[in-house]
C-alpha cells in the first residue's frame, strides 16, 4: 500500500515538473500578493492582526488553487483509467493528500517568509507561529482532495470548489486564525492545534472512507 | 422537570414524526395532532399577557428604558385606597417571592375592575421605588401569564419559534445524513429522494430561524446582523447546504449526482455539531449560553428558575409541534419526489419500447 501511495505521489511530482504550470502559477500568485500588499501599505511595520489575515488569505487560496484541477486533470488527460487499473482508490486518495500537503506547505512557507521579509511584524512566539502555520498548511492541504474529487466531473468546476470547501474549512480557519493570533500577540497554545487536528482528522478520515464512492464509476 | 419536559418534546416529536414511515401519507389523527400542536404553540406563545413584579419595573426604569411600561401582576387593596385630587392611590401586592407591596397611582380616567382578584397593570416607576403610576390595564384575572423579563419584554416570545426552527434544521440535516449513508450502501434512488428532501426542508427551516433571529436582533441588539458566533454558524450552515444544491445542479448523470451529493452530505454534516453546539459555546457572543454568558442559556441551564414553568411547557410543545410540521412537509416532499422518480422511470420504459 505504501509503495502504491508513493507511486501516486511520484506520478504527481513528475507530471507537475514536466510543465510546472501549477507551481509557477502558485508561486506567481504568492509573489504578486506580497508585492501588492507591500505597494498598498507602503510601511514597514504592520499590525500583527493584519499580518495573520494576509497569511490566511494566501493559505486559503493556495490550498484551493493547488487542488482545483487535481482530479479534473486526470479525467481530461484520460489517465483516470490507468489509475483505476493500477492502484486502489485508497492509494489514489492518500497519494493526492500527501502531494497536496507537500505543495501547500512548501508554497505557504515561501509566502510567510516573504511576508516576514517585507513587513516588520513583532512576533511573540516565532516557534508557535511557524508551528501553527505548518499545521494549518498540512490540514488545509489534506482536506482539499475530497472536494477536488467531488467536483471533478461536474460543470463549472473552478467556481464550485471554493463554494463547497469554504464552509467546511471555516471551523479550521477560525481555530487557526485564533491560534496564530495567540502566537503572534502573546503565547501559543497547543490546545488550539489539537482542536484543529481533531476537526480536520474527522473530515479527512470520513473523506478517506468515502473516497471510493466518488472515485469508482 | 425542565429536562424531562423538553426531552419529551424533542424525542416525542421525532418518534411521532417517524411513526407512519415518512414515505406514507400522514393519518388523520397525526395531522390533527400537528395542527393542534402548532395552534396551541402559537396561542400559548403569543396570547398570554406578560406579568412582572415591582422589582422588574424598577430594574426596567433604572437599566433598560425609563419610558417603558411594565406589566405588574398583583392584588389591589381597595379598602386602603386614598383619593388625592384626580388620582386614586391604591396599595398593591405583587406576586413576587417574597411579595412586595407598593402604592399604585390610578388616574381617574382609567378604570380597574374592582371584583378581579388579580390584575395586571401597565405601570411606570414614579417618585421612588415604592410608588408606581398606572398607564393602562393589561388583564384582569388572567388564566395564564408569561413572566416579564426586563430588557426582553414581549421579544422573549421569540424563544418558542426561533429555537425550534433551528433545532428542526439540525434534525433535518441529521436525517439527510442517515439517508445519504443508506444511499451509498443500497444504491436506491428513493434514499436519495429522502436525503435531498430533508436538506431542502431543513434549509427552509434554517432560513426561517435566521429571519426570526435577525428580526429579533434588530429590536434587541440594534442591528439585523451582528456576526455573533451563532449567527456566523447558521450563515455557514446555509452556505454548506446551498453548496449541496449547487453541486447537485452541476452534475447531469442521475446516479453520479446522487452518489456525489450523498458523499458531500456526509462530509458536510461533520461541521454541524461543531457549528451548532461547540463553536457558539466556546466563543464570546451575544446569544445566551456563549462563553461570555454566566449560565448555559435558558434551555440548558441547570439553575432553578431560569425558565418559567409555563415557558417550559410551551417550549416543549413547540419543539414537538415544529418537529411534526417538519415531518409532515418532509413526507409531502418525499412522496412527490417518489412520484417524479416513478414518472421518469415510466418515461424511460416507454421510450425503450418505442425504439
Amino acid at each position: 500500500m505504501v509503495s502504491a501511495i508513493g507511486a501516486v505521489v511520484l506520478k504527481e511530482i513528475v507530471v507537475e515538473f514536466r510543465n510546472r504550470s501549477l507551481l509557477y502559477t502558485l508561486l506567481l500568485f504568492t509573489v504578486v500578493v506580497v508585492l501588492i500588499l507591500a505597494f498598498a501599505l507602503m510601511e514597514k511595520t504592520i499590525a500583527p492582526e493584519l499580518f495573520v489575515a494576509f497569511c490566511w488569505i494566501v493559505l486559503f487560496f493556495l490550498a484551493i488553487q493547488s487542488g482545483a484541477r487535481s482530479f479534473a486533470a486526470e479525467y481530461e488527460r484520460e489517465t483516470v483509467v490507468l489509475l483505476h487499473t493500477l492502484v486502489s482508490g485508497y492509494a489514489v486518495f492518500w497519494g493526492k493528500v500527501v502531494y497536496q500537503v507537500g505543495m501547500v506547505t512548501f508554497l505557504m512557507s515561501i509566502a510567510a517568509a516573504l511576508l516576514l521579509l517585507v513587513f516588520d511584524v513583532p512576533i511573540a512566539s516565532m516557534t508557535g507561529f511557524w508551528l501553527t502555520l505548518g499545521v494549518s498548511s498540512v490540514l488545509m492541504g489534506a482536506m482539499v482532495p475530497i472536494f477536488s474529487a467531488l467536483i471533478a466531473r461536474s460543470q463549472m468546476k473552478g467556481a464550485l470548489l471554493p463554494v463547497l470547501a469554504f464552509p467546511v474549512f471555516v471551523p479550521l480557519m477560525r481555530l487557526g486564525i485564533e491560534g496564530m493570533l495567540d502566537a503572534v500577540l502573546k503565547q501559543w497554545h497547543v490546545q488550539t492545534l489539537i482542536l484543529m487536528g481533531a476537526y480536520a482528522g474527522i473530515v479527512i478520515t470520513l473523506a478517506a472512507m468515502l473516497f471510493d464512492y466518488v472515485w469508482r464509476e | 422537570m425542565k429536562a424531562i419536559l423538553i426531552g419529551l418534546g424533542v424525542v416525542g416529536g421525532i418518534i411521532v414524526g417517524l411513526v407512519p414511515a415518512v414515505h406514507r401519507p400522514r393519518p388523520r389523527w397525526w395531522m390533527a395532532l400537528c395542527v393542534g400542536g402548532m395552534g396551541l404553540t402559537i396561542a400559548l406563545g403569543l396570547l398570554p399577557p406578560l406579568s412582572g413584579t415591582f422589582r422588574d419595573a424598577v430594574i426596567t426604569w433604572r437599566q433598560v428604558n425609563p419610558e417603558l411600561y411594565v406589566p405588574v401582576a398583583g392584588t389591589l387593596d381597595w379598602d386602603a385606597a386614598v383619593a388625592i385630587g384626580d388620582t386614586l392611590v391604591v396599595p398593591m401586592t405583587d406576586r413576587a417571592i417574597p411579595p412586595t407591596t407598593a402604592q399604585v397611582l390610578i388616574p381617574s380616567a382609567l378604570s380597574v375592575p374592582k371584583d378581579a382578584s388579580v390584575v395586571i397593570l401597565a405601570v411606570q416607576r414614579w417618585k421612588n421605588d415604592q410608588q408606581f403610576v398606572m398607564r393602562g390595564i393589561v388583564a384582569a384575572d388572567p388564566i395564564l401569564a408569561l413572566p416579564f423579563i426586563p430588557g426582553l419584554e414581549e421579544r422573549a416570545r421569540n424563544l418558542f419559534f426561533h429555537v425550534p426552527l433551528s433545532w428542526v434544521a439540525v434534525i433535518a440535516y441529521a436525517y439527510a445524513l442517515w439517508y445519504a449513508v443508506l444511499f451509498l450502501r443500497r444504491r436506491r434512488f428513493i434514499d436519495d429522494v429522502h436525503s435531498v428532501s430533508a436538506v431542502s426542508i431543513g434549509t427552509l427551516f434554517a432560513l426561517l430561524a435566521t429571519v426570526t433571529g435577525s428580526i429579533w436582533a434588530k429590536f434587541n441588539w440594534g442591528s439585523f446582523w451582528n456576526w455573533d458566533p451563532r449567527e456566523t454558524s447558521i450563515f455557514l450552515l446555509l452556505l454548506i447546504y446551498a453548496a449541496y444544491f449547487a453541486l447537485r445542479q452541476s452534475i447531469e448523470e442521475p446516479q453520479r449526482r446522487a452518489q456525489i451529493a450523498a458523499v458531500y452530505a456526509i462530509v458536510a454534516f461533520v461541521t454541524v455539531p461543531f457549528l451548532v453546539f461547540i463553536m457558539p459555546r466556546l466563543m464570546e457572543g451575544l446569544h445566551p449560553g456563549s462563553a461570555s454568558d454566566q449560565t448555559a442559556g435558558p434551555i440548558l441551564s441547570t439553575q432553578p428558575g431560569v425558565l418559567h414553568p409555563l415557558k417550559q411547557i410551551v417550549f416543549a410543545l413547540s419543539m414537538f409541534s415544529f418537529s411534526l410540521l417538519f415531518f409532515w412537509l418532509l413526507s409531502l416532499r418525499v412522496r412527490s419526489g417518489i412520484l417524479a422518480l416513478r414518472h421518469k422511470i415510466q418515461q424511460v420504459q416507454e421510450m425503450s419500447e418505442i425504439r
